[in-house]
């Protein structure tokens, strides 16, 4: 008797652990009816919270508590690719230039620049009077010495990717206060890039991987307190070069493990805001809108929807523009990004981009036209995904089954496994993937990457010279009329042939407490200057 | 009937046991690492690095070279008390895994102590009133929080006590300089997060076994013979009902001492679960090896006292094979 019940005993009870946390997580996404598409979003992105404050009325001296989800690595501004790193970085760490909410270059660190008559070299000047927080100035040396880092053949850095084949050396100018950038080619929206990932302008002593011990930079902010993977307590730089703009005395930065646990921070008040890493919408959906202040703002980013053109089906341009034509765009918007979005139209010329093509047509649901398309025959694939993709998948898979004419599987695999490396990794190989491509300074970037015959990330292995010829001509002109006209003809011929198809570009939506004024937030960074609490 | 040497040995025999059991588990660990798909150098790096930039990576953190070479140099690291760097934190492991273990330890222990005897009471509550509707009720509540997942009972919590009266964080934050009060303070929710579930099952257990010895003989015998009423429920109906609940509540403390990721991860509380999580998420080898080592031997003693705890309530027991 005993020893039967010791035995049964010995048996532990069975555990959710981990597949329970994941279950649920998606059951609650899915209850609250919807999800994102954004998992490996790189970028803060935010807009006016509130009206501007009166002056007289601003408190001074309050902390702000921001919140991200932990990385789980070791933050480094070098290498770090996470929302979160990415955020305890540039409270403390500049760039050269920021990006503003209509997608202009704005200045920071460099204070004005300009571009050579042939457009392969630009001039950055440095402005003057900047300290880093360890009271050294700053010089053109260290923003030569920190872009050396980044494009170094031996860089760890993802940010290279930005630079690579294009810029060439960095070397501080004959005046002593400026840094020339030469390129191999013109490059027109070059200053934007100086805003991308990883390009903190850090002491030209800077020895990588040392950040977490040493946290340095020009910035705002002085790290107090660094305990990783808990939280980040910061007090202003009492030497900022624009402190007469900082009106907050501290700033926390609380780390969670899940995006869930952000959300009810929020509303029990332990944090101030959900700015910086973008919340699922089905989570935030939950907030009484009336009880915060909600901001949104358009993002480059976008989940591509890449269509094998050199193999059967999608050799055939007619099926890969009849999926095209079976999407309903406004039924992904709503059910995937829970209404913050707007519709894609297969061109990477999202609403954040200064320059929109003209003389495309949104395309629609229109089953005629994919019948007409199809000419009666019927395409079957399967659709690979990482599990961030996965309810975009499941969307755009019952779509396609219900219009007629196709006959579509999905595949979700564990991220590790479909971003594997190599060129035969599933995100770069199979036939229909979907991947997310987090926001990037210049849609050049994204024709570069995606529709090159060169680049290792053409999922699509689309090869078009004409194309090709075409983004080398924007990048080189520096004529407002001129690139207009060269959008509108690379658009067209990306809406035409569709080897990638651009469904919806989110919007974030962000919450923060009433007691937060004077956010203006913008499209990849959090700006901390004319915020305060009170 | 059993001595005390017999107890000696049975301790000697498992203890004898820990190196053989920890040595299959090293090399598990290992292999699993390997054959499992996954890249460290593209999780810290991201899908936009290169590939040369992900090799170069690797090979810096000492993840290049074949597996079977780089399990025998870390176990002689680790026999001689080296336990690496951590590739993703870059942090010695021995004082990480440590403290995180500390912290797990210290959950699982206040979560067994506010839980066990509520669910101790609340069992014997229900055998006492076997069948009446308090009893039903009682069966209900349990079986519900038994079979609720973690997050469900944690997220609940945190709406009531942290969204609403706003007695504790949300974050169980543990940072340098925290109290011990504010650690306190921090670990509540948690801890009853992971003692809920556990609660339920061990006052069904406690229930049952009660249940059993009120129908047995030796009840109604020392009843008859008019013992007093509270005698008889710690020396007779206490003793002979709890051993079944002595050995669940053994590996309910195993399983809570070794972390409770779900709970960890809500609540972001820095101990081993999370950590083992996120190790085995990017393939942080030396993490995982002496975590999952560190959480064994953890497993490992609690069992043993489990069953050294059962021995001395029943002196029938012996912990070798019965003969027969």
């Amino acid at each position: 008797m005993h020893a039967r019940n010791r035995t049964d005993s010995r048996f532990p009870r069975r555990r959710p652990a981990v597949l329970g946390l994941v279950g649920v997580t998606a059951t609650l996404a899915l209850a609250a009816c919807g999800s994102t598409s954004s998992g490996g979003s790189n970028n803060n992105d935010a807009t006016a919270a509130s009206a501007t404050p009166v002056a007289d009325k601003i408190v001074k001296g309050g902390t702000l508590t921001v919140s991200g989800v932990d990385p789980g690595t070791a933050v480094d501004p070098l290498t770090t690719a996470s929302p979160a790193g990415t955020g305890i970085v540039a409270a403390v760490a500049e760039q050269l230039t920021r990006i503003a909410a209509d997608g202009s270059a704005q200045p920071v660190l460099a204070d004005k620049w300009s571009v050579s008559g042939d457009g392969k070299t630009w001039t950055f000047h440095v402005r003057q009077g900047v300290t880093f927080q360890d009271g050294t100035p700053l010089t053109p040396k260290d923003v030569v010495a920190s872009y050396d880092r980044i494009i170094a053949p031996k860089s760890p850095s993802p940010g290279k990717s930005s630079f690579a084949g294009l810029l060439k050396d960095v070397i501080a100018a004959a005046d002593g206060e400026s840094v020339d950038f030469h390129l191999a080619r013109p490059f027109s929206d070059f200053p934007a890039l100086t805003a991308g990932s990883n390009t903190y302008i850090l002491p030209a002593d800077y020895k990588a991987g040392s950040w977490e011990k040493h946290p340095v930079g020009t910035g705002p902010f002085v790290v107090k307190q660094y305990s990783r993977g808990q939280s980040v307590h910061y007090e202003a730089n009492p030497s900022y070069w624009d402190k007469a703009h900082l009106y907050l005395g501290a700033l926390d930065f609380k780390l969670y493990k899940d995006a869930q646990a952000r959300v009810l921070a929020l509303q029990s008040g332990e944090i101030d805001s959900l700015i910086g890493e973008p919340v699922e919408a089905s989570l935030t959906a939950a907030l009484d809108p009336s009880k915060f202040e909600v901001a949104t703002v358009p993002n480059a980013g976008f989940t591509a929807f890449a269509l094998r053109a050199d193999q059967a089906p999608f050799d055939d341009v007619k099926v890969r523009q009849a999926i095209a034509w079976a999407l309903d765009r406004e039924g992904i918007v709503k059910t995937v990004l829970g209404g913050a979005g707007t519709l894609g139209n297969d061109t990477v010329y999202g609403p954040v981009y200064q320059i929109k093509p003209r003389g495309l047509a949104q395309r629609q649901q229109d089953p005629a036209k994919v019948k007409e398309l199809l000419g009666g025959k019927t395409v079957s694939f399967t659709i690979t995904a990482s599990p961030a993709d996965e309810t975009l998948a499941t969307v755009i898979q019952q779509q396609l089954n219900q219009v007629g004419g196709f006959k579509v599987k999905i595949k979700i695999l564990p991220s590790s496994e479909y971003y594997a490396d190599g060129n035969d990794a599933p995100w770069l190989s199979a036939p229909a993937t979907l991947t997310y491509w987090a926001s990037r300074p210049s849609p050049s970037q994204y024709n570069n990457f995606l529709y090159f015959k060169s680049s290792d990330w053409n999922a699509s292995k689309y090869s078009n010279p004409e194309l090709e010829k075409l983004s080398a001509q924007y990048d080189a002109t520096t004529d407002q009329a001129k690139r207009q006209e060269l959008v509108d003809q690379i658009a067209k011929i990306e809406y035409d042939e569709v080897p990638v198809i651009v469904p919806a570009f989110g919007k974030s939506k962000t919450f923060s407490s009433k007691k937060v004024h004077g956010l203006h937030l913008l499209p990849s960074s959090t700006l901390y200057t004319g915020v305060w609490v009170g | 009937m059993r001595t005390r040497s017999d107890t000696r040995r049975v301790v000697l025999r498992r203890a004898a046991q820990i190196p053989f059991v920890l040595l299959v588990v090293s090399v598990l660990v290992f292999w699993l690492v390997a054959v499992v798909p996954g890249n460290p150098g593209r999780n810290a790096l991201s899908q936009y690095a290169s590939a040369a930039q992900v090799a170069a990576w690797n090979a810096s953190h000492g993840l290049d070279g074949s597996t079977l070479h780089r399990y025998f140099s870390w176990l002689g690291d680790f026999v001689s008390g080296h336990w690496g760097t951590s590739v993703m934190l870059d942090t010695p492991v021995l004082g990480l895994v440590l403290g995180r273990l500390v912290n797990s330890l210290l959950l699982g222990l206040l979560a067994f102590v506010l839980m066990t005897p509520i669910a101790v009471a609340v069992g014997f509550y229900q055998a006492h009133r076997a069948g009446r509707p308090s009893d039903r009720a009682l069966t209900i509540a349990a079986v519900s929080l038994s079979s609720m997942p973690e997050f469900v009972v944690g997220v609940g919590l945190i709406i009531i006590f942290s969204v609403t009266i706003r007695w504790f964080p949300v974050h169980s934050e543990i940072v340098g300089g925290t109290s011990w009060s504010e650690r306190l303070r921090v670990m509540v929710l948690p801890a009853i997060t992971v003692g809920a579930a556990s609660a339920g099952y061990v006052a069904r257990m406690v229930r049952a076994g009660v249940i059993e010895t009120l129908a047995s003989a030796s009840y109604r015998t020392a009843v008859l013979k008019g013992l007093p009423r509270g005698r008889i429920l710690l020396r007779h109906v206490a003793r002979n009902s709890l051993l079944p609940t002595v050995a669940v509540l053994g590996t309910q403390l195993a399983a809570m001492l070794g972390g409770v990721v779900v709970v960890e991860t809500l609540f972001n509380y820095p101990g081993i679960g999370q950590l083992i999580l996120d190790a085995v998420l990017k393939k942080d080898i030396f993490v995982l090896e002496a975590a999952t080592l560190v959480i064994a031997i953890v497993s490992i003693v609690v069992l043993l006292a489990t069953d050294l705890g059962y021995l001395a309530l029943d002196p029938r027991v012996r912990l070798r094979a019965e003969p027969a």
